[in-house]
Protein backbone atom coordinates (compact mmCIF):
# COMPACT_ATOMS: atom_id res chain seq x y z
CA UNK A 1 0.00 0.00 0.00
CA UNK A 2 2.91 2.33 0.03
CA UNK A 3 2.53 4.89 -2.65
CA UNK A 4 4.58 5.03 -5.66
CA UNK A 5 7.96 6.07 -5.01
CA UNK A 6 9.46 8.81 -8.21
CA UNK A 7 12.24 11.20 -8.58
CA UNK A 8 11.69 14.00 -6.11
CA UNK A 9 14.16 16.47 -7.20
CA UNK A 10 12.74 19.83 -8.67
CA UNK A 11 9.19 19.19 -7.17
CA UNK A 12 7.78 21.93 -5.23
CA UNK A 13 4.12 20.77 -4.26
CA UNK A 14 4.18 18.29 -1.33
CA UNK A 15 4.95 14.69 -2.26
CA UNK A 16 4.06 11.37 -0.21
CA UNK A 17 6.86 10.59 2.08
CA UNK A 18 8.93 7.47 0.56
CA UNK A 19 10.84 6.42 4.05
CA UNK A 20 8.22 4.69 6.01
CA UNK A 21 6.07 2.29 4.23
CA UNK A 22 3.63 -0.59 4.83
CA UNK A 23 6.50 -2.40 7.48
CA UNK A 24 6.33 0.82 9.61
CA UNK A 25 2.79 0.87 9.63
CA UNK A 26 2.76 -2.12 10.91
CA UNK A 27 4.36 -1.40 14.06
CA UNK A 28 1.37 1.13 14.51
CA UNK A 29 -1.10 -1.23 13.44
CA UNK A 30 -0.02 -4.28 15.87
CA UNK A 31 1.46 -2.14 18.29
CA UNK A 32 -1.48 0.07 18.65
CA UNK A 33 -3.94 -3.58 18.56
CA UNK A 34 -1.47 -5.63 20.81
CA UNK A 35 -1.24 -2.44 23.75
CA UNK A 36 -4.88 -2.03 23.67
CA UNK A 37 -5.71 -6.17 23.89
CA UNK A 38 -3.35 -6.03 27.29
CA UNK A 39 -5.30 -3.36 28.27
CA UNK A 40 -8.52 -5.21 27.86
CA UNK A 41 -6.85 -8.47 29.14
CA UNK A 42 -6.05 -6.88 32.26
CA UNK A 43 -10.24 -5.05 32.26
CA UNK A 44 -12.03 -8.08 31.52
CA UNK A 45 -9.67 -10.24 34.16
CA UNK A 46 -11.26 -8.32 37.06
CA UNK A 47 -14.18 -8.74 35.38
CA UNK A 48 -13.88 -12.48 35.60
CA UNK A 49 -12.40 -13.58 32.58
CA UNK A 50 -9.66 -15.51 31.27
CA UNK A 51 -6.08 -13.74 31.09
CA UNK A 52 -3.87 -15.43 29.96
CA UNK A 53 -4.52 -15.99 26.00
CA UNK A 54 -5.60 -12.16 25.58
CA UNK A 55 -2.20 -11.23 27.46
CA UNK A 56 -0.22 -13.47 24.88
CA UNK A 57 -2.06 -12.60 21.87
CA UNK A 58 -1.40 -8.73 22.48
CA UNK A 59 2.39 -9.55 23.17
CA UNK A 60 2.12 -11.59 19.97
CA UNK A 61 0.64 -8.30 18.33
CA UNK A 62 3.38 -6.12 20.00
CA UNK A 63 6.20 -8.51 18.73
CA UNK A 64 4.80 -8.55 15.02
CA UNK A 65 5.23 -5.00 15.02
CA UNK A 66 8.45 -4.98 16.01
CA UNK A 67 10.13 -6.61 13.82
CA UNK A 68 7.91 -5.12 11.02
CA UNK A 69 9.73 -2.06 12.25
CA UNK A 70 13.05 -4.02 12.23
CA UNK A 71 12.25 -5.17 8.58
CA UNK A 72 11.87 -1.68 7.98
CA UNK A 73 15.42 -0.09 9.34
CA UNK A 74 17.98 0.76 6.57
CA UNK A 75 20.72 -1.04 8.99
CA UNK A 76 18.96 -3.87 11.42
CA UNK A 77 21.94 -5.13 12.58
CA UNK A 78 22.85 -1.67 14.75
CA UNK A 79 19.01 -1.93 15.76
CA UNK A 80 20.23 -1.63 19.39
CA UNK A 81 21.43 1.98 18.92
CA UNK A 82 17.63 2.69 18.77
CA UNK A 83 17.89 2.94 22.84
CA UNK A 84 20.84 6.24 22.95
CA UNK A 85 18.13 9.29 22.42
CA UNK A 86 15.77 8.55 25.45
CA UNK A 87 15.82 12.41 26.43
CA UNK A 88 13.85 13.40 23.32
CA UNK A 89 12.95 10.70 21.12
CA UNK A 90 9.72 8.75 21.26
CA UNK A 91 11.25 5.94 19.41
CA UNK A 92 13.69 5.49 21.90
CA UNK A 93 11.02 5.45 24.49
CA UNK A 94 9.00 3.33 22.64
CA UNK A 95 11.69 0.69 22.54
CA UNK A 96 13.03 0.67 26.09
CA UNK A 97 9.25 0.49 27.45
CA UNK A 98 8.88 -2.67 25.15
CA UNK A 99 11.42 -5.66 27.32
CA UNK A 100 9.80 -4.10 30.82
CA UNK A 101 6.14 -4.86 28.30
CA UNK A 102 6.90 -8.70 27.27
CA UNK A 103 8.76 -9.61 30.82
CA UNK A 104 6.04 -8.23 32.65
CA UNK A 105 3.05 -9.87 30.66
CA UNK A 106 5.13 -12.95 30.46
CA UNK A 107 5.67 -12.64 34.44
CA UNK A 108 1.47 -11.94 35.13
CA UNK A 109 0.71 -14.74 32.53
CA UNK A 110 3.13 -17.39 34.61
CA UNK A 111 2.18 -15.80 37.82
CA UNK A 112 -1.06 -14.36 37.70
CA UNK A 113 -0.16 -11.59 40.14
CA UNK A 114 -2.88 -9.36 39.90
CA UNK A 115 -0.33 -6.21 40.67
CA UNK A 116 1.89 -6.92 38.01
CA UNK A 117 -1.52 -7.33 35.37
CA UNK A 118 -2.03 -3.91 36.16
CA UNK A 119 0.87 -2.96 36.00
CA UNK A 120 1.46 -4.57 32.38
CA UNK A 121 -2.40 -2.24 31.45
CA UNK A 122 -0.26 0.57 32.58
CA UNK A 123 2.91 -0.18 30.32
CA UNK A 124 1.08 -0.94 27.35
CA UNK A 125 -0.93 2.29 27.88
CA UNK A 126 2.56 4.30 28.31
CA UNK A 127 3.45 2.34 24.90
CA UNK A 128 0.63 3.18 23.07
CA UNK A 129 1.19 7.02 23.90
CA UNK A 130 4.81 6.26 22.48
CA UNK A 131 3.81 4.84 19.13
CA UNK A 132 1.09 8.32 19.20
CA UNK A 133 3.74 10.91 20.31
CA UNK A 134 6.05 8.97 17.62
CA UNK A 135 3.91 10.29 14.75
CA UNK A 136 3.34 13.93 16.03
CA UNK A 137 6.78 14.63 16.31
CA UNK A 138 7.29 13.97 12.69
CA UNK A 139 6.68 17.57 12.03
CA UNK A 140 7.67 17.28 8.03
CA UNK A 141 4.03 16.21 7.34
CA UNK A 142 1.67 18.25 8.05
CA UNK A 143 -1.05 15.28 8.69
CA UNK A 144 0.74 13.73 11.50
CA UNK A 145 2.14 16.89 13.51
CA UNK A 146 -1.40 17.38 14.58
CA UNK A 147 -1.59 17.64 18.09
CA UNK A 148 -5.07 15.72 17.89
CA UNK A 149 -3.45 13.16 16.26
CA UNK A 150 -2.41 11.81 19.98
CA UNK A 151 -5.98 11.13 21.23
CA UNK A 152 -6.80 9.24 17.93
CA UNK A 153 -3.75 7.29 17.33
CA UNK A 154 -4.80 6.37 21.48
CA UNK A 155 -8.41 5.77 20.98
CA UNK A 156 -7.66 3.70 17.85
CA UNK A 157 -5.89 1.60 19.26
CA UNK A 158 -7.68 1.09 22.63
CA UNK A 159 -10.58 0.47 20.17
CA UNK A 160 -9.00 -2.27 18.64
CA UNK A 161 -7.54 -3.62 21.88
CA UNK A 162 -11.40 -3.91 23.11
CA UNK A 163 -12.32 -5.08 19.38
CA UNK A 164 -9.83 -8.62 19.76
CA UNK A 165 -10.60 -8.64 23.49
CA UNK A 166 -14.42 -9.39 22.38
CA UNK A 167 -13.40 -11.69 19.63
CA UNK A 168 -11.12 -13.27 22.07
CA UNK A 169 -13.81 -13.63 24.66
CA UNK A 170 -16.39 -15.19 21.96
CA UNK A 171 -13.66 -18.07 20.66
CA UNK A 172 -13.27 -19.02 23.81
CA UNK A 173 -16.83 -19.20 25.44
CA UNK A 174 -16.26 -15.98 27.80
CA UNK A 175 -19.75 -14.96 26.79
CA UNK A 176 -20.46 -13.61 30.25
CA UNK A 177 -18.31 -10.86 29.92
CA UNK A 178 -18.97 -10.15 26.32
CA UNK A 179 -21.98 -7.04 27.01
CA UNK A 180 -19.11 -5.24 29.26
CA UNK A 181 -16.38 -5.32 26.48
CA UNK A 182 -19.44 -4.05 24.10
CA UNK A 183 -20.14 -1.42 26.50
CA UNK A 184 -16.54 -0.34 26.46
CA UNK A 185 -16.32 -0.58 22.75
CA UNK A 186 -19.44 1.60 22.47
CA UNK A 187 -17.60 4.22 24.76
CA UNK A 188 -14.64 3.78 22.84
CA UNK A 189 -15.79 3.46 19.23
CA UNK A 190 -17.77 7.31 20.67
CA UNK A 191 -14.54 9.02 21.52
CA UNK A 192 -12.51 8.27 18.34
CA UNK A 193 -15.51 9.15 16.12
CA UNK A 194 -15.29 12.46 17.94
CA UNK A 195 -11.23 12.00 18.16
CA UNK A 196 -11.68 11.62 14.21
CA UNK A 197 -13.68 14.98 13.32
CA UNK A 198 -11.60 16.93 15.62
CA UNK A 199 -8.15 15.90 14.53
CA UNK A 200 -10.06 16.50 10.43
CA UNK A 201 -11.33 19.75 11.43
CA UNK A 202 -7.97 20.44 13.17
CA UNK A 203 -6.54 19.94 9.86
CA UNK A 204 -8.91 22.30 7.80
CA UNK A 205 -8.27 25.02 9.89
CA UNK A 206 -3.79 24.15 10.31
CA UNK A 207 -3.83 23.70 6.71
CA UNK A 208 -2.63 20.67 5.26
CA UNK A 209 -2.05 19.53 1.68
CA UNK A 210 -5.00 19.06 -0.53
CA UNK A 211 -3.65 15.54 -1.57
CA UNK A 212 -3.59 14.23 2.34
CA UNK A 213 -6.80 15.55 2.82
CA UNK A 214 -8.39 14.06 -0.02
CA UNK A 215 -6.29 10.53 1.48
CA UNK A 216 -7.96 10.89 4.07
CA UNK A 217 -11.39 12.29 2.94
CA UNK A 218 -11.31 8.66 1.06
CA UNK A 219 -11.76 6.66 4.03
CA UNK A 220 -14.42 8.47 5.42
CA UNK A 221 -17.08 5.79 4.93
CA UNK A 222 -15.11 2.60 5.61
CA UNK A 223 -13.73 4.23 8.26
CA UNK A 224 -16.22 6.51 9.73
CA UNK A 225 -19.46 5.44 8.66
CA UNK A 226 -19.02 1.34 8.47
CA UNK A 227 -16.19 0.76 11.18
CA UNK A 228 -17.58 3.54 13.29
CA UNK A 229 -20.94 5.14 13.26
CA UNK A 230 -22.29 1.53 12.35
CA UNK A 231 -20.74 -0.23 14.96
CA UNK A 232 -21.79 2.31 17.51
CA UNK A 233 -25.22 1.58 16.40
CA UNK A 234 -24.85 -2.02 16.33
CA UNK A 235 -23.49 -2.22 19.86
CA UNK A 236 -26.40 -0.15 20.73
CA UNK A 237 -28.76 -2.44 19.94
CA UNK A 238 -26.28 -5.51 21.20
CA UNK A 239 -26.61 -3.88 24.98
CA UNK A 240 -30.51 -2.83 24.86
CA UNK A 241 -30.85 -6.63 23.88
CA UNK A 242 -31.87 -9.70 26.19
CA UNK A 243 -30.41 -12.03 24.08
CA UNK A 244 -27.46 -13.70 24.03
CA UNK A 245 -27.15 -14.57 20.61
CA UNK A 246 -27.59 -10.99 19.74
CA UNK A 247 -25.38 -9.89 22.24
CA UNK A 248 -22.88 -12.02 20.57
CA UNK A 249 -22.76 -11.92 16.49
CA UNK A 250 -23.41 -7.96 17.48
CA UNK A 251 -20.89 -8.24 19.51
CA UNK A 252 -18.51 -10.29 16.73
CA UNK A 253 -19.73 -8.25 14.04
CA UNK A 254 -19.03 -4.61 15.36
CA UNK A 255 -15.32 -5.67 16.70
CA UNK A 256 -14.45 -6.98 13.33
CA UNK A 257 -15.59 -3.69 11.87
CA UNK A 258 -14.18 -1.58 14.41
CA UNK A 259 -10.55 -3.55 14.59
CA UNK A 260 -10.56 -3.14 10.61
CA UNK A 261 -11.17 0.19 10.27
CA UNK A 262 -8.27 1.07 12.88
CA UNK A 263 -6.34 -0.99 11.01
CA UNK A 264 -7.41 0.55 7.61
CA UNK A 265 -7.35 4.34 9.21
CA UNK A 266 -3.51 3.52 10.40
CA UNK A 267 -2.14 1.91 6.84
CA UNK A 268 -3.62 5.04 5.38
CA UNK A 269 -2.47 7.75 7.88
CA UNK A 270 1.09 6.14 7.18
CA UNK A 271 1.11 5.25 3.69
CA UNK A 272 -1.47 7.62 1.87
CA UNK A 273 -1.95 10.66 3.94
CA UNK A 274 1.78 11.49 4.64
CA UNK A 275 2.35 14.26 1.96
CA UNK A 276 5.32 16.39 3.25
CA UNK A 277 5.56 19.88 3.74
CA UNK A 278 6.85 20.80 0.16
CA UNK A 279 8.40 24.25 -0.83
CA UNK A 280 6.66 27.54 -0.15
CA UNK A 281 7.52 31.04 -0.77
CA UNK A 282 6.11 33.80 1.40
CA UNK A 283 7.06 36.32 -1.10
CA UNK A 284 8.06 36.02 -4.08
CA UNK A 285 11.49 37.72 -5.32
CA UNK A 286 12.20 41.58 -6.62
CA UNK A 287 12.95 40.63 -10.64
CA UNK A 288 14.23 44.03 -12.11
CA UNK A 289 12.48 47.46 -11.90
CA UNK A 290 9.00 45.36 -10.65
CA UNK A 291 7.66 44.27 -7.02
CA UNK A 292 7.98 40.95 -5.75
CA UNK A 293 4.86 38.68 -6.04
CA UNK A 294 2.53 37.49 -3.38
CA UNK A 295 3.08 34.19 -1.24
CA UNK A 296 3.09 30.61 -3.16
CA UNK A 297 2.39 27.42 -1.77
CA UNK A 298 1.83 25.34 -4.15
CA UNK A 299 -0.49 21.79 -3.51
CA UNK A 300 -2.17 22.94 -0.37
CA UNK A 301 -5.43 24.22 0.93
CA UNK B 1 28.83 31.85 20.13
CA UNK B 2 29.11 31.08 16.28
CA UNK B 3 25.64 30.17 14.37
CA UNK B 4 27.06 29.10 10.53
CA UNK B 5 24.04 30.43 8.28
CA UNK B 6 23.06 31.05 4.69
CA UNK B 7 21.92 34.02 2.94
CA UNK B 8 20.40 33.52 -0.63
CA UNK B 9 19.72 36.21 -2.42
CA UNK B 10 16.58 34.82 -5.08
CA UNK B 11 16.84 38.45 -7.32
CA UNK B 12 20.35 36.85 -7.94
CA UNK B 13 19.79 33.05 -8.75
CA UNK B 14 19.31 32.28 -12.47
CA UNK B 15 18.50 28.80 -11.94
CA UNK B 16 22.06 27.69 -13.22
CA UNK B 17 22.27 24.67 -10.87
CA UNK B 18 25.98 25.02 -11.11
CA UNK B 19 25.56 25.05 -6.95
CA UNK B 20 24.28 21.49 -7.60
CA UNK B 21 26.75 20.30 -9.52
CA UNK B 22 29.09 21.43 -7.34
CA UNK B 23 27.58 20.16 -4.63
CA UNK B 24 27.36 16.68 -6.08
CA UNK B 25 31.04 17.08 -7.80
CA UNK B 26 32.43 17.77 -3.47
CA UNK B 27 30.64 14.77 -1.70
CA UNK B 28 30.22 12.18 -4.69
CA UNK B 29 26.09 11.76 -3.89
CA UNK B 30 24.66 9.13 -5.61
CA UNK B 31 22.13 9.63 -8.75
CA UNK B 32 18.98 11.17 -7.76
CA UNK B 33 19.93 12.58 -4.43
CA UNK B 34 20.82 16.16 -4.43
CA UNK B 35 22.07 17.54 -0.84
CA UNK B 36 21.87 21.05 -2.80
CA UNK B 37 18.96 21.89 -5.62
CA UNK B 38 17.37 24.49 -7.09
CA UNK B 39 13.54 24.57 -7.36
CA UNK B 40 12.08 26.20 -10.42
CA UNK B 41 9.05 27.90 -9.26
CA UNK B 42 6.50 29.10 -11.13
CA UNK B 43 3.21 30.44 -10.10
CA UNK B 44 0.26 32.48 -10.91
CA UNK B 45 -1.22 32.38 -14.25
CA UNK B 46 -1.29 33.69 -17.57
CA UNK B 47 -0.37 36.59 -18.26
CA UNK B 48 0.84 37.85 -14.41
CA UNK B 49 3.07 34.55 -14.16
CA UNK B 50 5.81 34.76 -12.19
CA UNK B 51 9.23 32.88 -11.75
CA UNK B 52 11.33 32.24 -8.70
CA UNK B 53 14.63 30.24 -8.54
CA UNK B 54 14.91 28.92 -5.08
CA UNK B 55 18.39 26.43 -3.58
CA UNK B 56 17.32 24.35 -1.13
CA UNK B 57 18.83 21.53 0.97
CA UNK B 58 19.13 21.14 5.15
CA UNK B 59 18.38 24.31 6.98
CA UNK B 60 20.83 23.42 9.56
CA UNK B 61 17.94 24.89 11.86
CA UNK B 62 18.36 25.95 15.31
CA UNK B 63 15.85 23.44 16.68
CA UNK B 64 16.15 20.68 14.42
CA UNK B 65 12.90 18.16 14.57
CA UNK B 66 15.86 15.46 13.34
CA UNK B 67 17.77 15.63 16.07
CA UNK B 68 14.81 15.47 18.47
CA UNK B 69 13.71 12.54 16.92
CA UNK B 70 16.65 10.21 16.02
CA UNK B 71 16.98 7.45 18.31
CA UNK B 72 20.11 6.80 17.89
CA UNK B 73 22.14 10.30 18.39
CA UNK B 74 23.64 10.13 15.21
CA UNK B 75 22.23 13.23 14.49
CA UNK B 76 23.62 16.22 16.14
CA UNK B 77 23.39 19.90 16.52
CA UNK B 78 27.29 21.01 16.54
CA UNK B 79 27.51 24.30 18.87
CA UNK B 80 28.37 26.05 15.66
CA UNK B 81 24.89 25.48 14.27
CA UNK B 82 25.57 23.03 11.86
CA UNK B 83 23.75 19.63 12.18
CA UNK B 84 25.18 16.31 11.27
CA UNK B 85 25.24 12.70 10.92
CA UNK B 86 27.60 10.01 12.29
CA UNK B 87 26.84 7.40 9.86
CA UNK B 88 28.48 4.74 12.21
CA UNK B 89 25.68 4.74 14.41
CA UNK B 90 23.09 5.50 12.36
CA UNK B 91 20.14 2.79 11.99
CA UNK B 92 18.59 4.21 8.94
CA UNK B 93 15.01 4.28 10.45
CA UNK B 94 13.81 7.20 8.27
CA UNK B 95 12.77 8.62 11.36
CA UNK B 96 14.25 12.16 11.05
CA UNK B 97 13.47 12.43 7.17
CA UNK B 98 9.87 12.23 8.36
CA UNK B 99 10.38 15.04 10.53
CA UNK B 100 12.66 17.16 8.09
CA UNK B 101 10.09 19.65 7.11
CA UNK B 102 12.49 20.56 4.29
CA UNK B 103 12.69 17.06 2.75
CA UNK B 104 16.49 17.35 2.97
CA UNK B 105 17.10 13.69 4.18
CA UNK B 106 18.20 10.88 1.66
CA UNK B 107 18.21 6.83 2.44
CA UNK B 108 19.56 4.84 -0.49
CA UNK B 109 19.68 1.60 0.12
CA UNK B 110 22.14 0.35 -2.44
CA UNK B 111 24.95 1.81 -4.78
CA UNK B 112 23.61 3.26 -8.01
CA UNK B 113 25.71 4.41 -11.15
CA UNK B 114 24.87 6.63 -13.76
CA UNK B 115 25.31 5.14 -16.11
CA UNK B 116 23.77 1.69 -14.81
CA UNK B 117 24.21 0.06 -11.74
CA UNK B 118 26.63 -2.78 -13.36
CA UNK B 119 28.75 0.24 -15.29
CA UNK B 120 30.21 2.59 -12.78
CA UNK B 121 32.43 5.35 -13.90
CA UNK B 122 36.03 4.99 -12.33
CA UNK B 123 35.55 7.83 -10.53
CA UNK B 124 32.05 6.72 -8.89
CA UNK B 125 34.19 3.23 -7.96
CA UNK B 126 36.50 5.27 -6.05
CA UNK B 127 34.02 8.03 -4.25
CA UNK B 128 31.57 5.36 -3.54
CA UNK B 129 31.51 4.97 0.12
CA UNK B 130 29.52 2.38 1.33
CA UNK B 131 29.20 4.31 4.88
CA UNK B 132 26.22 6.08 3.20
CA UNK B 133 24.11 3.25 2.38
CA UNK B 134 21.35 2.15 3.93
CA UNK B 135 21.93 5.48 6.03
CA UNK B 136 20.90 8.75 6.50
CA UNK B 137 22.67 11.18 4.60
CA UNK B 138 21.90 15.26 4.08
CA UNK B 139 24.14 18.33 3.11
CA UNK B 140 26.33 19.10 5.58
CA UNK B 141 27.36 23.00 4.91
CA UNK B 142 30.92 21.05 3.79
CA UNK B 143 31.65 20.52 7.45
CA UNK B 144 34.84 19.30 6.34
CA UNK B 145 35.91 21.92 4.46
CA UNK B 146 34.58 24.55 7.44
CA UNK B 147 36.53 22.43 10.27
CA UNK B 148 40.03 22.18 8.09
CA UNK B 149 39.96 25.87 7.07
CA UNK B 150 39.13 27.29 10.33
CA UNK B 151 41.92 24.77 11.77
CA UNK B 152 44.17 26.77 9.26
CA UNK B 153 42.75 29.93 11.10
CA UNK B 154 40.76 30.35 7.49
CA UNK B 155 37.23 32.10 7.59
CA UNK B 156 33.98 30.45 6.54
CA UNK B 157 32.56 32.51 4.12
CA UNK B 158 35.57 34.62 3.30
CA UNK B 159 37.75 32.37 2.21
CA UNK B 160 37.24 29.81 0.18
CA UNK B 161 38.85 26.65 1.31
CA UNK B 162 36.99 27.23 4.11
CA UNK B 163 33.24 27.91 2.29
CA UNK B 164 31.07 25.66 1.35
CA UNK B 165 31.70 24.16 -2.46
CA UNK B 166 27.73 25.38 -3.46
CA UNK B 167 28.71 28.82 -2.49
CA UNK B 168 32.15 29.02 -4.06
CA UNK B 169 30.75 27.50 -7.02
CA UNK B 170 27.85 30.24 -7.45
CA UNK B 171 28.19 32.03 -10.78
CA UNK B 172 25.89 35.04 -9.49
CA UNK B 173 26.87 35.69 -5.92
CA UNK B 174 23.57 34.07 -4.57
CA UNK B 175 24.31 32.82 -2.04
CA UNK B 176 26.71 34.04 1.52
CA UNK B 177 28.10 32.59 4.36
CA UNK B 178 29.21 32.96 7.17
CA UNK B 179 28.79 33.60 11.28
CA UNK B 180 25.12 34.76 11.50
CA UNK B 181 26.07 35.85 15.31
CA UNK B 182 29.05 37.92 13.77
CA UNK B 183 28.10 41.71 13.70
CA UNK B 184 30.80 42.71 11.79
CA UNK B 185 30.57 39.72 8.71
CA UNK B 186 29.35 40.02 6.12
CA UNK B 187 26.11 37.76 6.62
CA UNK B 188 24.92 39.78 9.79
CA UNK B 189 25.32 42.84 7.43
CA UNK B 190 23.71 41.62 4.59
CA UNK B 191 20.53 40.28 6.62
CA UNK B 192 20.44 43.68 8.16
CA UNK B 193 20.42 45.51 4.57
CA UNK B 194 17.90 43.40 2.94
CA UNK B 195 14.19 41.67 3.06
CA UNK B 196 14.20 38.15 3.72
CA UNK B 197 12.49 35.68 5.11
CA UNK B 198 12.96 31.93 6.18
CA UNK B 199 10.88 28.94 4.69
CA UNK B 200 8.71 27.28 6.53
CA UNK B 201 8.69 29.77 9.86
CA UNK B 202 5.37 28.51 10.99
CA UNK B 203 6.82 24.94 11.73
CA UNK B 204 9.34 26.64 14.55
CA UNK B 205 12.41 25.25 13.41
CA UNK B 206 14.71 28.52 13.47
CA UNK B 207 15.65 27.16 10.06
CA UNK B 208 19.68 28.59 9.08
CA UNK B 209 18.98 30.01 5.69
CA UNK B 210 17.68 33.05 4.68
CA UNK B 211 15.88 34.02 1.55
CA UNK B 212 16.47 37.41 0.54
CA UNK B 213 13.89 38.49 -1.52
CA UNK B 214 14.58 42.87 -1.75
CA UNK B 215 15.90 45.28 -0.65
CA UNK B 216 15.38 46.76 2.54
CA UNK B 217 14.91 50.30 2.12
CA UNK B 218 12.13 49.78 -0.58
CA UNK B 219 10.18 48.40 2.43
CA UNK B 220 7.45 50.07 4.81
Amino acid sequence: MSAPLGPTAGRTAPWHQSNWDLRAAGNFVFGGAGTGLLIFAAIGHALGAAYVLPALIGLACVGAGLICVWAEIGRPLRALNVYLHPQTSWMTREALVAPFLFAGALAAVWTGSQSLIWAVAVLALVYLNCQAQMIRASRGIPAWRSPRTVPLIMLTGLCEGASLAILVAAATADHAYLKWLDAFLLALVLARGLAWYAYRSGLQHEGAPTKALAALSAIELPFMVLGNWLTLVLLVIALASSSARVVFWLGVISALAALGSGWLFKAVLITRAAYNQGFALPRLPVRGSGSGGSAAKPGWR
Amino acid sequence: MTRYAMAIDLRRCNGCQTCTAACRHANATPPGVQWRQVLDMETGEFPDVRRAFVPVGCMHCGDPPCEHVCPTTATKKRADGLVTIDYDICIGCGYCAVACPYQARHIVHRNTFAFGDDRPMASEQARMDPERIAVATKCTFCKDRIDAGTQKGLTPGVDPEATPACVNACITGAYVFGDRDDPNGKLAKLLGETAHFRMHEEVGTDPGIFYIWDAKESRP
